[in-house]
């Protein structure tokens, strides 16, 4: 094969995206058919977290305003108005909304570790 | 933004969840599941791993992220499938390693024969057809004989059009790792199609 007559990337690209749509389009109805009752079956599970990822977030959040609220109270100096501003900073943190949807991907984190390090 | 009952039970799915919404999540499932069984079974080699993995996937993104908005489907499945194919990439080779230890091996029994997912057009296929299916063979056992992270860069960014972005987020590295995978992967694939030009 002459250099020449190599494509270049995007007909690579191309060329491929053509190939395997065609394999998609002339997949084996068996396979097509399982595909589709695998997904009336996931369509069909019910959704949300289970109860120990509940409680998971909701012991970290119990955890960090504890914290919190401990290396407050063992500040030496008496609180000044800026340690009361930090502490409702903290706080705001602690408990935004954001963190609050962070406990929500806890388990897809604690997933997406797992996989990394059972490799 | 709905609350989930503790439970999770399905009455309370079924109350909250609207029709639309689970229309949606059938429509956009619909639409990507025959290439996710193609991507896991080119990845895999074998069509019930293919398919489990699928499966695996679409019941994963309904369960935990079917109440997220519908823009997030695309990137999480993408995210899941992909993880899930190193997962069992990652068992696989241990499994063969433990087989190369302990006995004969049977990889060569197990896998899947990839003209059989690829159904004949005709009974009397034209010159172009037989082409087309030499190309395809050609293209599906490069990309098999590929690095992982290189087929699975190459058929995210080419094949479903992820940008570079969005295809490091689903494989779970940086953007640079991406474009090497990707680079690498169009020069081997390169030759491959070039010699069959169709």
């Amino acid at each position: 094969m002459s250099a020449e007559l190599q494509p270049n990337d995007e007909q690579v690209k191309a060329r491929a995206k053509r190939l395997l749509d065609m394999t998609v389009a002339d997949l084996d109805p068996a396979v097509v058919h399982r595909l589709q009752r695998a997904r009336l079956t996931a369509l069909e599970a019910k959704p949300g977290r289970q109860l120990w990822m509940l409680f998971a977030g909701g012991a970290a959040v119990a955890l960090a305003v504890a914290l919190t609220l401990t290396l407050w109270t063992k500040q030496p100096q008496p609180p000044s108005e800026h340690h009361a501003a930090q502490v409702v900073e903290d706080m705001d943190l602690v408990l935004s909304t954001e963190n609050v949807e962070l406990a929500d991907d806890l388990e897809f984190y604690h997933w997406l570790a797992d996989v990394d390090t059972t490799g | 933004m709905i609350t989930l009952d503790p439970q999770g039970d399905v009455e309370y799915w079924r109350r909250t969840v609207t029709l639309d919404q689970a229309k949606a999540l059938d429509r956009f499932l619909a639409a990507i599941e025959r290439r996710a069984f193609r991507m896991a079974h080119i990845a895999t080699g074998d069509v019930d791993d293919a398919m489990d993995l699928v499966q695996d996937s679409m019941l994963t993104l309904v369960k935990r992220y079917g109440m997220r908005g519908e823009s997030e489907w695309g990137p999480l499945f993408h995210r899941i499938l992909q993880n899930r194919i190193r997962d069992w990439y990652r068992r696989t080779k241990v499994r063969n390693r433990w087989r190369q230890w302990f006995g004969p091996g049977q990889e060569e029994d197990d896998q899947g024969d990839p003209i059989q997912s690829v159904a004949d057009q005709t009974q009397l296929p034209s010159d172009e057809q037989v082409a087309l299916k030499q190309a395809t063979v050609a293209l599906e056992q490069a990309l098999r004989a590929l690095p992982l992270r290189q087929q699975q860069a190459f058929l995210l960014r080419a094949w479903e059009e992820l940008d570079v972005a969005q295809t490091a987020r689903a494989m779970g590295c940086s953007e640079g790792s991406v474009k090497t995978h990707y680079f690498r992967a169009v020069q081997t694939l390169r030759k491959v199609l070039g010699d069959h030009q169709t």
